[in-house]
């Protein structure tokens, strides 16, 4: 995702970001309301929020197909709060709130892939009139849309929303004659100001019967935007909504800075010509007066309860720039009621900012730089050997300091599992009802953290593990009901860190893999030979990890073709990680995934063969070195081994292996290091060991990784603290 | 790296350097620097025409021997040996030549296709020939030079 990011209008990545974090927290609200058997008013209240945010911003974005199913949805939580019940449709609400989220997700990943959103979803869109009809026990449905109109109205405020009085006004609202000015002034640098204009003249439509803007035309006038940027935009119009509730309505509007708003006489004439002379000065008059009572305008806004907070103290120019995003984000932290109550209250701070990942990824490569040109500094050949004591200890300050700020930049990418876990409820939800089994997912260490860019790697495999889980694991109901098991199943997600690595478990208490099956299948496709007597059960398990294995003899919509295993080994091994299978017949079968903590930067051992440096990761040695030639063995095709705590060790020699030319050739004159190599142990032998320091892993360039594809035994590179490069070994490929 | 209006102005112009007898030319848009020889780090079991990788600000570059990809004897370098810094497709790869000469402006109208077998086995990496300042230039493709195909990769011809 990240490569399209930088390309990408700013306002549709917060669109994206925003629109999908809604999405989640819906679901999670869903799950938790399907759970309970019941919507509380909260949640009613917070799906009618979120329905009506994406229907807002997916409509200023034109996706309009996304913007009527939520809309839709919308329409029928006003209606579900309006009765304060859900009738008979519990069920129904559920089934059609997830089928339109997952419409929007569908939709919201053709935004993200940059291809046109067009798909209609009609089919939904008659399926929510019937659920809303049947939850209005049968009332006709011609009645629900014209409610529904009026009912975004409040949806931003928090207590009109269980204010039947505001409804009932809002109904009226469009037939009164109050009759106001208003101008606007947007954030500055929010661009696009005419869309935004057209939004705003587009919310305050629903209250109002004329709106006459200035400047006039917003789309065939080119100039419209600077002119509002420059100007603000000024809005004639009448109502039968009270002053407070339109400054409302306009404060909550994305990207406003300020608002303000006046009772008029009249309406100027909205037939196409530019107001009247008089009322031009008129106006000059009150954009005079306007700017200097922006400030004060701000203030009152500020302090209107659960309205955007526009900050009050902060008029100074070059603060504004800072503050251009902040609207948006709010209006997507205000998703949680927390920060909701924060708005209320006005003296707790946001504390949380969002960050594209890009600059994450940039400063961490910053601190990348800086890591190797300190090594470049302290470990100049020029001062090699010379007695400088301060210089040390300056140095050495230098180095923690480096440390902790790398150390900082890591946390900051570092990102609770929570999120992946989360998602998994839904296809547990999903399955159980296909397949009719009754299955709980019990989640545990979802606050373990790991780096962002593992996360995004970790959802594929880990949703495959749980379909696996649920079709292929656990037994059918009748099956169940013939063990002594708790008739719900159980599919567990846990997580937790050890040492460098975060381990992920998968578990369901089911049948537990049939180790026979498997050993068979897997001998037809030639994957493991009858001789092999006695292949240890993890082997044979592993077997269903490979691509195009599958013991299901029917497919299944969820599994069975014999993709998805294979992608979580491809999946896990890409990021550096590895999954074990261990699994019981009757109990139940366990998953376990391996991964770093991060990618980024590791500790190595750098180690000299002739005239190149290479790198072992720490982690995967077990020792290193001297040995005499006598303690070799060799057999008559030349592989030497080593003896190494009762077992045979191959040796590797890495200037043999690399072709590389070195005066080091006798065992007796170089180091050998002992790392491990799958379950098995390798020593490999260099000249030297030069000594350990953390490596800032660059991917091999782009050209080299075409030429030597076939060379997995190197996973990348680094520079070195004499600007040379290191390439970075990979001991599970030797 | 470029806007589209620079774009316009890089096309239709080469840098030229020698090679062996010959000069050959380089279109300007794929190149982003010419720098002077550099510290090179071997590749590991490499082919023998990737010379080594140099370290440019932080970032690894292969760099390919020019003299090696046309069959030619090395020769040692000099303070004229030089790095033509590429970009195509999104990879950055180095060229070792002996030196660099020029920049020329020339349209295609003004080449002929080069088609006959010429001083080089390699004929292929030639993509066409022409008469500049009355002397013979010898245009390369750099795709085919580097193997690069359009989906971003280094392959392993002429290894």
């Amino acid at each position: 995702m990240s490569e399209f990011t930088s390309d990408r209008d700013p306002i549709l990545d917060m669109f994206i970001f925003e629109t999908n974090q809604l999405i989640e927290q819906l679901e999670d609200i869903m799950m938790e309301v399907e759970n309970e058997g019941d919507i509380p008013t909260e949640h009613i209240n917070e799906i009618f929020r979120i329905m009506h945010t994406i229907k807002g911003s997916s409509a200023m974005m034109s996706f309009d197909n996304i913007s009527v199913v939520a809309h839709k949805i919308e329409d029928l939580f006003f209606k579900i709060r309006d009765n304060n019940s859900v009738g008979d449709g519990f069920q129904q609400v559920c089934d059609v709130v997830f089928e339109g989220t997952d419409f929007i997700k569908a939709q919201m990943e053709k935004v993200e892939a940059g291809e046109d959103v067009t798909e209609t979803a009609d089919d939904l869109l008659v399926k929510i009139a019937d659920v809303l009809n049947i939850v209005d026990g049968g009332e006709p449905a011609a009645a629900a849309p014209a409610v529904a109109e009026g009912a975004p109205a409040d949806d931003l405020n928090v207590e009109a929303k269980k204010d039947d009085i505001a409804i009932e006004e809002e109904k009226d609202s469009k037939t009164g004659n109050n009759k106001f000015w208003a101008k606007i002034i947007f954030e500055p640098d929010c661009k696009m100001e005419h869309v935004r204009a057209f939004s705003v003249i587009n919310e305050l439509d629903k209250y109002c019967s004329e709106v006459v803007s200035k400047p006039k035309e917003l789309f065939d006038d080119p100039t419209s935007g600077d002119y509002i940027a420059a100007n603000g935009l000024e809005l004639w119009f009448m109502t039968g909504a009270a002053q407070s509730k339109i400054e409302r309505v306009l404060q909550s509007q994305i990207c406003v800075k300020s608002i303000e708003v006046k009772p008029i006489d009249a309406i100027p004439d909205g037939s196409g010509k530019s107001p009247e002379d008089a009322q031009r000065d008129n106006i000059n008059k009150e954009i005079e007066t306007a700017q200097t009572a922006a400030e004060e305008s701000k203030t009152e806004a500020s302090q209107t309860p659960a309205t955007t907070p526009a900050p009050a103290q902060n008029s100074a120019p070059e603060q504004s720039a800072a503050r251009t995003q902040k609207p948006a984000q709010q209006a997507n932290a205000g998703a949680s009621k927390k920060a909701a109550a924060n708005k209320g209250s006005g003296t707790v701070k946001q504390n949380l900012i969002n960050v594209n990942v890009d600059k994450l990824d940039s400063l961490l490569d910053f601190v990348g730089e800086i890591v190797i040109a300190q090594s470049m500094v302290i470990q100049n050949p020029e001062i090699k050997g010379l007695e400088l004591p301060n210089f040390t200890k300056n140095a050495e300050q230098l180095e923690k300091l480096t440390k902790d700020l790398q150390d900082v930049v890591m946390s900051i990418r570092m990102v609770p599992i929570a999120a992946v876990f989360h998602k998994m409820n839904r296809i547990v939800r999903d399955m159980s009802k296909t397949l009719n089994k009754d299955v709980e997912l019990v989640i545990s260490g979802e606050d373990t953290e790991v780096d962002k860019t593992i996360i995004d790697s970790l959802s594929d495999p880990l949703m495959h593990m749980v379909r696996n889980c649920m079709d292929h694991g656990l037994e059918t109901k009748e099956d169940r009901a013939k063990t002594d098991k708790p008739a719900k199943g159980q599919v567990q997600l846990r997580a937790y860190n050890d040492g460098s690595n975060v381990v992920v478990t998968v578990s369901d208490d089911g049948k537990g893999l049939a180790r026979d099956v498997i050993l068979q299948k897997a001998i037809e496709n030639g994957l493991l030979s009858p001789e092999d007597e006695d292949i240890p059960d993890q082997k044979i398990y592993e077997c269903i990890l490979l691509p195009g294995f599958s013991t299901k003899e029917k497919v299944t919509e969820f599994s069975g073709r014999g993709v998805g295993m294979d992608v979580v080994k491809q999946n896990i091994e890409s990021i550096g990680g590895n999954v074990s299978i261990d699994s019981k017949v009757g109990k139940g079968t366990v998953f376990t995934i391996k991964i770093p903590l991060t990618l980024a930067i590791i500790d190595g051992m750098s180690v000299a063969v002739g005239d190149n440096c290479f790198i072992v990761p720490i982690t995967a040695i077990n020792d290193v070195f001297r040995t005499r030639s006598e303690e070799i063995t060799k057999d008559p095709y030349g592989n030497e081994r080593i003896h190494l705590n009762g077992k045979f060790c191959d040796v590797v020699r890495l200037n043999r292996r690399y072709n590389i030319e070195t005066e080091v050739n006798d065992i007796d004159k170089g180091i050998l290091i002992s790392v491990r190599n799958n379950n098995k142990t390798i020593c490999l032998f260099v000249d030297s060991v030069i000594g350990e320091q953390q490596i800032v892993i660059k991917p091999l360039p782009k050209y080299l990784k075409g030429i030597m594809s076939d060379r997995s035994d190197i996973s990348g590179c680094t520079i070195l603290g004499d600007g040379s490069i290191g390439f970075i070994l990979n001991t599970n490929e030797f | 790296m470029s806007t589209g209006n620079s774009v316009e102005t890089l096309k239709n112009r080469y840098l030229t350097f020698p090679l062996g007898e010959d000069i050959l030319a380089i279109e300007i848009q794929n190149i982003v620097e010419i720098i002077g020889m550099q510290t090179m780090t071997k590749v590991p079991d490499a082919p023998e025409y990737i010379e080594g990788v140099i370290n440019l600000r932080g970032q690894p570059v292969p760099i390919v021997n020019v003299r090696n990809k046309f069959n030619l004897e090395p020769i040692e370098y000099d303070s004229k040996t030089s790095i033509i810094v590429l970009n195509i497709e999104d990879i950055s790869v180095g060229l070792t030549v002996d030196a660099v000469h020029d920049v020329v402006s020339i349209k295609d109208s003004e080449m002929s296709p080069y088609t006959k077998k010429g001083r080089y086995d390699d004929f292929e990496y030639i993509r066409a020939i022409a008469m500049v300042k009355e002397e013979t230039i010898l245009f390369v493709d750099c795709q085919k030079l580097l193997g690069i195909d359009s989906t971003g990769k280094g392959d392993v011809a002429g290894a």
